[in-house]
């Protein structure tokens, strides 16, 4: 591989790391959804050193440009990152909906005993239902 | 029979009395409004109207709500359970056959259907296309038969206010509720009801929208049918039924 295919290999999986790595030091980004990241940032820049192995890999799969294999196997690894992030996304919104569904019938618990607890202080007959005066929403 | 009737709302407060005075006139059962986060004052309508009324904080969709009435209803120890809508689109006088139905033929999930019995209703072509499509779909993945696969007026059983307490689409929920019935062996029946027509508001399904609803009710038939190949869905209604 040329030296200046090696120099932008290197560049741009350290430039990689380092943005995670920032990104991890704000506190903008968890350890758990940072490390398949790094490991393709490492991934980038340990091909672009040892280019027989990329030389290798390349001839695997019958590509004869060996720095298309690198595309590939970045192209792979956003793709696995990106599903990981899909599958990541469905469960939080499962518990995300689950939390609003439980604050949501609190929410109406906490007003129903409030509205007995006013009517046992006052005259009143027992409806069971909310007390109509409190129609303010959270 | 203990009944709850869950009266789903958003952004209904114009027309949300009016839907739970018929519904009261028309079925003796508690009412239960389900407020997917208006910001209009539905709630206090509902207050105001004298039934129980729970708010979602934020709008989190149609089944998220519905879940909730499931949920109360499951805890509460109801018996059955039966969703109108809270825009007037479903005739409360369809509310006694539904809660009949649950009552006298043993079913599990009771579907009010714009189409049987002659009933013609005000949709297009194109979505009475799309209703026969999901409904030919729904009766080749899982044997279930019904004319009206989107109809949001429905009664359910105890077995199946259990089930869907556990687990209910967040999204369109309507037709893949009837999927999980029919998968679970869950007896489903249709009544018929004229359709009325939203009295107030937009019609929700705007062309982008019923791309996507066509998309994801068809995809999560195929996947049911994939679950039923691979036995997981076996597996996992011995699970949410132990």
């Amino acid at each position: 591989m040329p030296l200046e295919q090696t120099i932008a290999g290197i560049a741009i999986g350290a430039a990689m790391a380092l943005l995670v790595l920032e990104l991890l030091r704000r506190k903008a980004l968890k350890e758990r959804y940072a490390l398949l990241w790094l490991v393709l940032a490492a991934v980038i820049i340990i091909l672009s050193i040892e280019g027989t192995v990329l030389k290798k890999i390349a001839d695997l799969m019958g590509i004869r440009y060996a720095p298309t294999a690198l595309f590939l196997i970045g192209l792979l690894f956003v793709f696995t990152i990106l599903i990981h992030i899909s599958v990541v996304l469905s469960r939080q919104s499962r518990s995300y909906y689950l939390l609003i569904q439980q604050i949501a019938i609190l929410e109406e618990k906490v007003r129903r005993i409030e509205g007995t607890e006013a009517q046992d202080e006052g005259p009143g007959e027992e409806t069971g239902a909310g007390m109509p005066d409190m129609t303010g929403k959270a | 029979m203990r009944m709850l009737v869950a009266v789903l709302a958003y952004n209904e407060a114009e027309i949300i009395e009016k839907v739970i005075a018929a519904a009261k006139r028309a079925l003796d059962a508690e009412i239960l409004v389900i407020d997917d986060g208006s910001q209009d004052g539905t709630q206090a309508k509902a207050l105001a109207a004298g039934v129980r009324c729970i708010s979602l904080p934020v709008n989190a969709g149609i089944g998220v709500a519905e879940q909730v009435a499931f949920m109360v209803a499951a805890e509460e120890g109801f018996e059955a359970l039966i969703r109108i809508d809270g825009d007037g689109q479903h005739p409360p006088e369809a509310l006694p056959l539904i809660a009949a139905t649950l009552a006298e033929e043993d079913a599990d999930l009771v579907v009010g259907s714009r189409y049987v019995n002659g009933y013609r209703q005000p949709h297009g072509k194109l979505r009475r296309l799309g209703t026969r499509f999901l409904s030919a779909m729904l009766r080749a993945s899982c044997g279930v038969a019904v004319t009206d696969a989107t109809s949001g007026f429905r009664g359910y059983s105890r077995r199946a206010i259990e089930v869907f307490a556990c687990d209910y689409p967040d999204d369109f929920p309507e037709v893949e509720a009837i999927l999980d019935a029919g998968h679970m062996g869950m007896r489903v029946r249709e009544v018929p009801m004229a359709a009325l027509g939203r009295e107030y508001g937009d019609s929700v399904i705007k062309p982008s929208v019923a791309v996507y609803y066509m998309s994801k009710v068809s995809l999560s038939i195929a996947v049911g049918v994939l679950r039923k190949l691979t036995g997981s869905h076996r597996r996992e209604t011995a699970k949410r039924e132990a």
